[in-house]
């Protein structure tokens, strides 16, 4: 049975009183009373000591919530905690769908993580300007296209005839991108557009393919 | 459940080549703009053009070994 606890007694609700009481000192500055009895200088160095307090009582507040018994502090608390006791000790007994759903969950956070690298690493790229420059991220992008298929072929996600499409696709996009290549130095930028549009919606489609390849 | 994940895993293997090969080619491009050159050098094509040749192999051998593999 819990027992909720006074809130004086809770480690989270002391660490909380220490963290406010920087706010006090900006209540105090607010009206001025800081700048009168102290300089500028220790203006500063009391604002740096306040902060470091609020800090420490932040971090202790979240070790304690993590690492010491949390007691409840109010009887509605108390009840909340017993119902997700009660709750928890049902769900221990379906452990096996649990930990094939954590192995789901991993996946996914890290597809949102690498999604998340590659929207920062957009930013990052430098922006072609010249059609050599798009030419250039295009056959990066074939490359990249190859490499994955191969390693998911590697890593059985992908079959040898699956494999066999993708390289078939990809071999058709280079020999459009060397086509573009040719054009380009020949002076014919129609050609070279064309072709070069032609290669990027073969391999949008590599792409989507990859990412969902159909059984 | 597997197909899933193996689909997601592809999904983040593809993301993670591109990325990688875009920051590559991103080098390349910032290296030639500022030299203010709109153009790439023969050096740097043949090298762009050696990876994607070296990733071709790469994924023929891939077929090859799964073929062998009965998959």
């Amino acid at each position: 049975m819990l027992q909720k606890i006074a809130l004086l007694d809770s480690q989270v609700i002391r660490a909380l009183l220490v963290a406010i009481m920087g706010v006090l000192g900006l209540v105090l500055s607010w009206f001025g009373v800081d700048e009168k009895i102290f300089s500028a200088e220790a203006t500063k160095l009391i604002d740096a000591v306040s902060l470091l307090i609020t800090t420490g009582g932040v971090v202790y507040a979240a070790y304690a919530r993590a690492m010491k018994p949390t007691p409840p502090l109010t009887e509605s608390a108390a009840e909340q905690t017993r119902t997700l006791v009660s709750q928890q000790a049902g769900a221990k007994m379906q452990s096996g769908a649990a930990s094939r759903s954590n192995v789901a969950n991993l996946v996914l956070a890290g597809l949102a993580l690498v999604m998340m690298l590659g929207m920062t690493g957009c930013a990052a790229f430098t922006k072609p300007q010249s059609f050599d420059d798009r030419l250039a991220y295009a056959y990066g992008v074939h490359t990249a296209v190859q490499t994955a298929a191969a390693n998911s072929v590697n890593a059985k996600e992908l079959s040898s005839a699956q494999g066999e499409q993708v390289l078939k696709l990809a071999d058709d996009s280079r020999r459009i991108l060397d086509a573009a290549s040719v054009a380009i130095d020949a002076g014919d930028i129609r050609t070279a557009e064309g072709q070069l549009a032609l290669a990027t919606n073969i391999l949008t489609q590599l792409q989507t393919y990859l990412r969902r390849p159909s059984p | 459940m597997t197909t899933n994940t193996g689909a997601i895993s592809a999904a983040i293997e593809l993301t993670l080549q591109l990325i990688a090969k875009a920051t590559e080619i991103s080098t390349l491009v910032s290296k030639a703009q500022g030299e203010g050159r709109t153009e790439l050098t023969p050096e740097e094509w043949q090298s762009i053009k050696t990876a994607d040749d070296a990733a071709r192999t790469l994924l023929v051998d891939a077929i090859e070994a799964a073929k062998e593999q009965g998959r």
